[in-house]
């Protein structure tokens, strides 16, 4: 109770602190945010929360003296000891979770402490964080960002992954580089930069590639050969590389991509010496009223983590780009997709989205958008086979959805969408079979006046499969551009062998004052996966009070 | 700058990848110390759980590896999703051991704990990938107190009476777990497909006392019964006695005998 009311405390102390100030020519300001997510629940009773305190100090160099630009100091400070549902068992904790230093020259930017990057597409390095899964892959130790030639972009780094809270577990505080450590490069060239012809042609060709290397101390693990017990020769570092280039003109882009990862034992590949590979290409083209992509990827063992006996979200050090729309609506997220990082998959998307100009018969009087989009995922036929799964049960996840957009009047907007979904649960949650399901959704606004505006949503998922049919509502009301009022229901029909007949629901207020938002609720959540990239999260079901807030100074 | 970008780049290019030769992928282990005491794996699964059959070839590898050394349990805990639905394989026992060990309705499957023992990080759940190997570092632990079972079914009254024999430390206690074996019912396959007559090993269907982890050890042994639930096939049970540290409830020794047979397991040298 002590460390809780040090940290309302803290909150509230930073909620009023904001302070931007100059000296002596150069500038110096403070920037940051805070965030609280609370739900008081019941059966049985427990208040799971987390907090975050993000705080930078930045120092700007006007003169540019000894081609010094600026200075940025960064710390973050995270309350996660009293998680809510659904986080794994290593997410509690409480500390300083980030610290680092960037300093940025004529020549670059140099990082010291917690730096997060991404090279390319990610196929072999993406480290990031992501809140909402729990995901916090920063690396403790330094990068480098260099321009050493027009052009040339050289980019280095280095450290140790976190991974939760191990490093307060160790007095070194994660700067102990014996048992783990990440080294990665990442060189681009942009030929544009090189070429009169490409210029004026506007014309841009990249060319790019980077090597990531993992280290990692031996670890004792057993097999059986024969009855006979056996233990594996594990590769103490473990290499990754990938090439890429993307070319672009006049709304055209072409982007290509291969990876390739040594062999690498662990849990996720069940000590496989396999090497890994992935290879993705894609197709664009925009103007304005147009836009259609259309992208392919194949990926076969690409898990690469900083530890080899790891699962679950810590220790990622890759991030395999998730060929599957990432829909807002409730009920298009009830089957999310989660990508297949060691078992690999074929994954196929296009999009078309396409704007009937304003004053046409299609268009109306303000215009009218279209989006067809498809995707469609399926395994490997088999361990390193370049061969698409032609099987029933290869068929991983299919989407294919149209959405329309469009405003109806000076106050109406209607946005309604008709989709079609199948996703294999077997294989992104290890059970539920099968699910082909079709769902309708129709979400109107109108704005009654400059300071009254109202939105309602309908959705309707059909499915003999699993849980059945469901249906959702929801109604938000917005009052002078500071606060909400919504309220959610969502009702299982059934139907189905699983089906839960059940009914849930949420009900929140919302009030922004500036930078501050509080938000204060009651909410019955199902069970089910929460997906972000790809990347997907078991929460269980939950009900309480829901206290979130957020402050951005 | 140009010359520390140079620098830089050549001193890359020599950053280490180890490639291992496929020869070279296997190394000798030594052998176990030699001792009498059994360890206990517990298998968390489900039969909703898709991945739970290969982590049970795991185990079956690991029993013909160790033997009478390795006593195999398999718990399908209630408050899991992979074990929800028509097939109910679970029992309070199994809910409540997993609940100890920090197991939540979002803990994936399959999963295990070796002698109700956390590793160096404090982690309770091991894939079955780690399962191998932290048996190996388990029976590095020689040490143990001595037990023995013995236990007489009354088929009538479905009831089984068993007498636990063992060397009485203070801070000790001893439970009594009934399991079951070869129970053939559904289970979700990997290749998608379920399995309607696959074989459920060593199921925990029940456990003697109000807990599952046992009452303190007494000083002249522990005498108890243990009802038979409904549906079980006595031929195909077993009992398994454990010795628990009372401080922690990391299982010391095990012990377990067939219902269908009179008497005792080998003894272990």
């Amino acid at each position: 109770m002590k460390l809780r009311g040090l940290h309302i405390a803290l909150l509230v102390s930073l909620s009023i602190f904001h302070c931007p100030f100059s000296m002596a020519g150069d500038t110096v300001f403070v920037s940051g945010a805070v965030r609280h997510e609370g739900l008081l629940a019941h059966k049985p009773w427990y208040y799971g929360s987390q907090s975050y305190v993000d705080l930078s100090v930045h120092y700007l160099n006007d003169s540019n003296a000894h081609h010094f630009h600026s200075l940025q100091a960064n710390v973050r400070g995270e309350l996660t000891r009293w998680p809510m549902a659904g986080y794994e068992a290593d997410f509690p904790g409480y500390g300083l979770s980030h610290l680092s230093l960037d300093a940025t020259f004529d020549w670059g930017q140099l990082t010291v402490g917690d730096v997060y990057e991404q090279f390319g597409s990610g196929l072999v390095l993406n480290i990031y964080e992501d809140r909402s899964l729990g995901i916090d892959g920063a690396l403790r130790g330094a990068k480098l960002h260099l321009t050493p030639y027009r052009g040339l972009t050289l980019k280095m780094l280095g450290g140790k992954q976190r991974r939760y809270w191990e490093c307060y577990h160790d007095r070194a505080f994660g700067w102990n580089y014996s048992r783990d450590a990440v080294l990665g490069a990442d060189l681009e060239l942009d030929i544009k930069q090189w070429s009169s012809r490409m210029q004026e042609l506007d014309m841009s060709l990249s060319l790019g590639g980077s090597y990531v290397s993992k280290y990692q101390q031996d670890d004792t693990i057993l097999t059986t050969v024969g009855g006979q017990p056996y233990r594996y020769h594990l590769p103490l570092w473990v290499g990754a590389g990938a090439v890429r280039a993307e070319w672009g003109m006049r709304g055209w882009n072409l982007m290509a991509e291969y990876a390739y990862k040594a062999n690498d034992p662990s849990v996720d590949n069940h000590f496989s010496y396999r090497p890994g590979d992935a290879l993705m290409a894609s197709l664009s083209y925009s103007r304005k009223g147009l836009s259609w992509f259309a992208q392919v990827k194949r990926s076969d063992n690409m898990a690469f983590r900083s530890d080899r006996s790891r699962t679950g979200m810590a220790g990622r050090l890759n991030h395999m780009p998730v060929f599957a729309h990432q829909h807002t609506y409730s009920l298009a997220t009830e089957y999310p997709y989660a990508t297949r990082y060691a078992e690999g998959e074929w994954a196929f998307q296009t999009e078309l989205c396409y704007t009937f100009p304003r004053r046409t018969r299609m268009g109306g009087r303000y215009g009218t958008t279209f989006r067809l989009s498809a995707s469609h995922i399926r395994g490997l036929a088999s361990e390193g086979s370049w061969a698409v799964d032609p099987t029933a049960v290869g068929e991983y996840y299919t989407d294919v959805h149209l959405m329309l957009e469009k405003r109806l009047s000076e106050r109406w907007w209607l946005n309604a969408m008709l989709m079609y979904q199948a996703s294999n649960l077997d294989v992104i949650e290890g059970h539920g079979g099968m699910v082909r399901s079709g769902l309708g959704v129709l979400d109107a606004r109108f704005r009654v006046n400059d300071h009254v505006a109202m939105r309602g949503e309908l959705q309707y998922l059909y499915t003999p499969h699993f849980e059945g049919q469901w249906v959702f509502a929801l109604y938000e009301l917005e009052l002078y551009q500071c606060l909400t009022l919504s309220g959610e229901w969502l009702y299982n029909i059934g139907h189905a062998p699983d089906a839960l007949n059940e009914h849930f629901y949420t009900a929140m207020a919302t009030y922004t004052h500036g930078a501050h938002r509080l938000s204060l609720g009651y909410t019955k959540t199902r069970e089910g996966m929460h997906c972000s990239g790809g990347i997907c999260r078991y929460v269980p079901r939950q009900q309480g009070l829901t206290l979130n807030y957020d402050f951005n100074f | 700058m140009q010359r520390i970008f140079s620098i830089l780049s050549i001193a890359f290019l020599l950053a280490a990848c180890e490639v291992i030769d496929p020869a070279d992928r296997l190394l000798p282990v030594d052998a176990v110390p030699q001792s009498s005491r059994r360890h206990v794996l517990l298998e968390f699964t489900g039969f909703r759980c898709v991945n739970c059959p290969s982590a049970e070839a795991t185990a079956v590898e690991l029993q013909s590896l160790y033997a009478e050394r390795l006593i195999v349990i398999a718990l399908h805990p209630a408050s899991n999703p992979f074990t929800k639905g028509v097939y109910d394989y679970t029992c309070p026992a199994a809910d409540s051991v997993y609940r100890f060990v920090g197991g939540t309705a979002s803990t994936p499957f399959p999963t295990g704990c070796i002698n109700l023992a956390p590793d160096a990080e404090g982690h309770y759940f091991r894939d079955h990938e780690l399962w191998g190997a932290a048996l190996l570092l388990a029976m590095q632990d020689t040490l143990c107190p001595s037990l023995s079972l013995t236990a007489t079914l009354d088929t009538l009254m479905r009831r089984v009476d068993a007498r636990i024999n063992y060397s009485t430390r203070d801070d000790m206690r001893v439970a009594l777990w009934l399991v079951e074996d070869s129970i053939v019912g559904a289970q979700a396959m990997p290749d998608g497909t379920v399995n309607m007559t696959y074989p459920h090993r060593h199921v925990l269907r029940t456990a003697a006392f109000d807990t599952p982890f046992g009452v303190p050890a007494q000083t002249d042994g522990t005498a108890t019964s243990i009802l038979l639930p409904d549906g079980c096939d006595a031929a195909h049970c077993s009992l398994v006695a454990l010795l628990l540290d009372a401080t922690n409830y990391h299982i010391l020794n095990a012990y377990e005998t067939k219902l269908s047979t009179a008497g005792s397991m080998p003894d272990l040298p």
